[in-house]
């Protein structure tokens, strides 16, 4: 029943090398499935990248989630919404009186009409967004920067089913055995238990790119560091459609605004910052602010 | 009707190429915008090479030229020169592949004390030969040519030598140095000491003129400040034209530090700055 | 030029900068009102550069106005500038705040939730790390 004559520790150590070339052929069968099959030029991406509107590379960047928290934070920062960081809800803070709010994005829309002044959930203003956000899904899949139904079935079933299988091919048996002759079989459980919990890592409900996605959303971020160094540091002065990108392609943290009313409040669940550094001193970085002034004189009043 | 002929022709034979100070409140407008030739950028803002913004690197391979410009070098200083604030700003220019760096006429430390600002030097023959001493040390670790600034005041010591424009012409032709002519520290100095601004500008020794700083300021207790967080104002703009009618003007940029506005204010004003 | 010379400016340089920053004598001849003005802008420029070089004073400053003259109070209490820059000065502020203004546990909680985040981002770039390289 041990068809390699394996025992104990070493046995331990081969399992964990069969998980990890197996994991590593997941990993590229992933890739596979989600390679860019025509090869599509810097140009071509660079263009892409330009005529996406920004909630749609705040899906791109982080899926439904960070669509959400850019829509909150960005409505937030502009005073459209106000969002409580103590009870985690939303409320609207302006009446559509002038019918402004028909120059806004739908995403924009659908979570506005959905508020009222006494304030809804962070949940059911979530589910909002979510519905909302199905025609970005659909451009994103036309510009073949998301997976088609196809891919992702594959890529949430096949690939976690041969990843388990090889798992549970090698310890299962080998765990039974054990049981029988009352040898000791708890490390190997523990490993192939570790093992299952990266399978189920591997049914990603969504946030799927392609490498196309991936080419796009990289040609994004690079070609927006101005807005994130602007965003990180003068906020107000950019536009909503700005603030909503750049909160959408790099999360509240990462430009800097660690102290955003959405960012706190929806950090309780799932929150969609992705990097970046505090502004305290003990960070021990002196980038970025040795000096804050300039030349101008002290007045100012 | 001739002069006036003449001073169209002189305008637009003469074309500056327009720059803004870079600030990362302003680093989205600055992008946004093809006709910025140049930024200049804090020396003392980048402590470290790693700490350049990709915004920063991304103008650079756009071909925007971006110049250092320090406000802590103290040349006007009788403390000894600090040669790591040297040293980092000549980095800072070979990295950026920099015409020249600039940096103020002006002291800013003294025993122990850091001001934090830019201070009036006594204008006397002592602080000259200071002067000229300090620019030689610093020359001597500066691999690019050193650009130096008039800064404004609100006051002045007692007992100086000399006027200002003489004792800033004096400066530049001991060290032979460029001219960063500051029209709005020019106005500010103009209006807080009483001297005339026409009058300076034509005694500068304007040959040496590298590039023009205009930035906002605010008027408070009859004084004058430049505080870089208000609106450009007429008279300096005023002096941009007249300066333009003295020389070819070669390099022209707007700073802003603080209050910073809405996209609109700053085109406007580039482009008063552009057809002044 | 004699090193005598550059010492008597040095000193004249060092009054000067004692009297706007640190409350020491007008030196002879100058302008009393002028420097009494001067003075106020050298320590608004400080505080607007010190906002400006660190969110944290910013957001500490704008939350609560009684720590603007704390701010005020350090500034008393530290004429010069750092010497290496605003930001260094929002740290030597910080400290100044922990341990002067009683406000310990505030400044405590703003860097706890800040080093949160930053943990949770630490966290979940090793999860992706993991999952996906």
């Amino acid at each position: 029943m041990n068809p390699f004559e394996i025992q104990g520790p070493t046995y331990l150590l081969v399992y964990f090398a069969i998980c990890g070339i197996a994991f590593m052929l997941s990993k590229a069968l992933k890739a596979y499935l989600l390679r860019d099959p025509n090869g599509t030029s810097p140009a071509q991406i660079s263009s892409i990248a330009r005529s996406l509107q920004p909630y749609e590379a705040a899906y791109l960047s982080g899926g439904s989630e960070r669509v959400f928290l850019a829509a909150c934070a960005a409505l937030s920062r502009h005073n459209l919404v106000e969002v409580s960081r103590g009870s985690r809800k939303l409320y609207r803070k302006l009446e559509d009186n002038t019918g402004q709010f028909k120059d806004l994005e739908y995403v924009e829309q659908a979570l506005l009409v959905h508020l009222s002044k006494n304030g809804e959930s962070i949940s059911t203003s979530r589910a909002k967004v979510n519905n909302a956000v199905a025609g970005i899904v659909t451009v994103l899949e036309n510009y073949g920067l998301k997976p088609t139904t196809d891919q992702l079935r594959l890529i949430r079933f096949i690939i976690p089913l041969f990843y388990a299988s090889v798992v549970l091919f090698f310890s299962l048996p080998k765990c039974a055995l054990a049981a029988q002759l009352h040898l000791p079989f708890t490390f190997l459980l523990i490993e192939s238990i570790i093992a299952l919990a990266i399978t189920v890592k591997l049914f990603r409900p969504e946030g799927e790119i392609t490498a196309k996605g991936a080419a796009v959303n990289e040609a994004l971020r690079q070609e927006n560091s101005a807005l994130k160094l602007t965003h990180s540091t003068n906020p107000d002065g950019l536009s909503l459609r700005d603030s909503a990108l750049a909160y959408g392609l790099f999360g509240a943290m990462a430009i800097g605004d660690p102290f955003n009313d959405a960012h706190y409040a929806l950090r309780g669940q799932n929150a969609a910052g992705s990097t970046g550094s505090g502004s305290s001193c003990g960070s021990g970085t002196s980038c970025g602010s040795s000096c804050g002034g300039g030349c101008g004189g002290g007045c100012g009043g | 009707m001739v002069a006036v002929v003449n001073q169209n022709v002189i305008n637009q034979c003469v074309v500056s190429q327009l720059g803004i100070g870079f600030r990362p409140e302003l680093a989205r407008f600055i992008e946004s915008r093809d006709d910025i030739a140049f930024v200049e950028i804090i020396a003392e803002d980048y402590s470290h090479l790693e700490c350049i913004p990709q915004a920063l690197r991304d103008l650079q391979e756009r071909g925007v030229t971006i110049i250092p410009h320090c406000l802590s070098l103290s040349l006007g200083g009788a403390d000894s020169i600090d040669l790591g604030r040297v040293k980092h700003l000549n980095s800072l220019a070979r990295y950026f592949d920099s015409p020249f760096v600039s940096d103020h006429v002006a002291f800013v430390r003294a025993g122990n004390l850091e001001s934090g600002h830019l201070l009036p030097v006594k204008r006397s023959e002592a602080t000259l030969q200071i002067i000229a001493e300090n620019i030689t040390t610093v020359k001597e670790h500066l691999s690019v040519p050193l650009v130096l600034e008039n800064i404004a005041t609100t006051f002045q010591w007692p007992d100086n030598e000399m006027g200002e424009v003489e004792f800033v012409s004096r400066v530049l032709e001991d060290s032979d140095c460029g001219l960063l002519l500051d029209l709005s520290n020019l106005f500010a100095s103009s209006h807080n000491l009483g001297f005339d601004a026409l009058e300076y500008l034509r005694a500068l020794p304007l040959q040496r003129l590298k590039y023009v700083h205009m930035a906002g300021g605010i008027f408070k207790d009859k004084l004058y400040h430049d505080s870089h967080g208000h609106p450009l104002n007429h008279q300096s703009i005023a002096l941009l034209t007249a300066l333009k009618a003295l020389c070819p003007v070669a390099r022209v940029m707007l700073e802003r530090d603080d209050n910073f506005p809405a996209d609109g204010e700053l085109t406007c004003e580039l482009g008063a700055i552009a057809n002044a | 030029m004699p090193e005598d010379a550059r010492k008597q400016i040095a000193q004249e340089q060092k009054l000067l900068l004692q009297a706007l920053l640190a409350h020491g004598n007008t030196p002879d001849g100058f302008d009393n009102k002028r420097l009494k003005q001067a003075a106020q802008a050298l320590v608004r420029k400080r505080v607007r550069s010190m906002k400006r070089a660190n969110a944290l004073v910013t957001e500490l400053l704008d939350s609560d106005l009684s720590k603007l003259a704390v701010l005020h109070r350090f500034i008393e209490l530290h004429p010069s500038a750092n010497a290496a820059g605003p930001y260094a000065d929002t740290c030597d502020f910080l400290a100044f705040l922990q341990e002067e203004s009683g406000l310990i546990h505030k400044i405590a909680n703003i860097n706890r939730s800040v080093r949160f985040i930053i943990g949770q981002c630490k966290l979940s770039l090793l999860t992706k790390a993991l999952f996906w390289f």
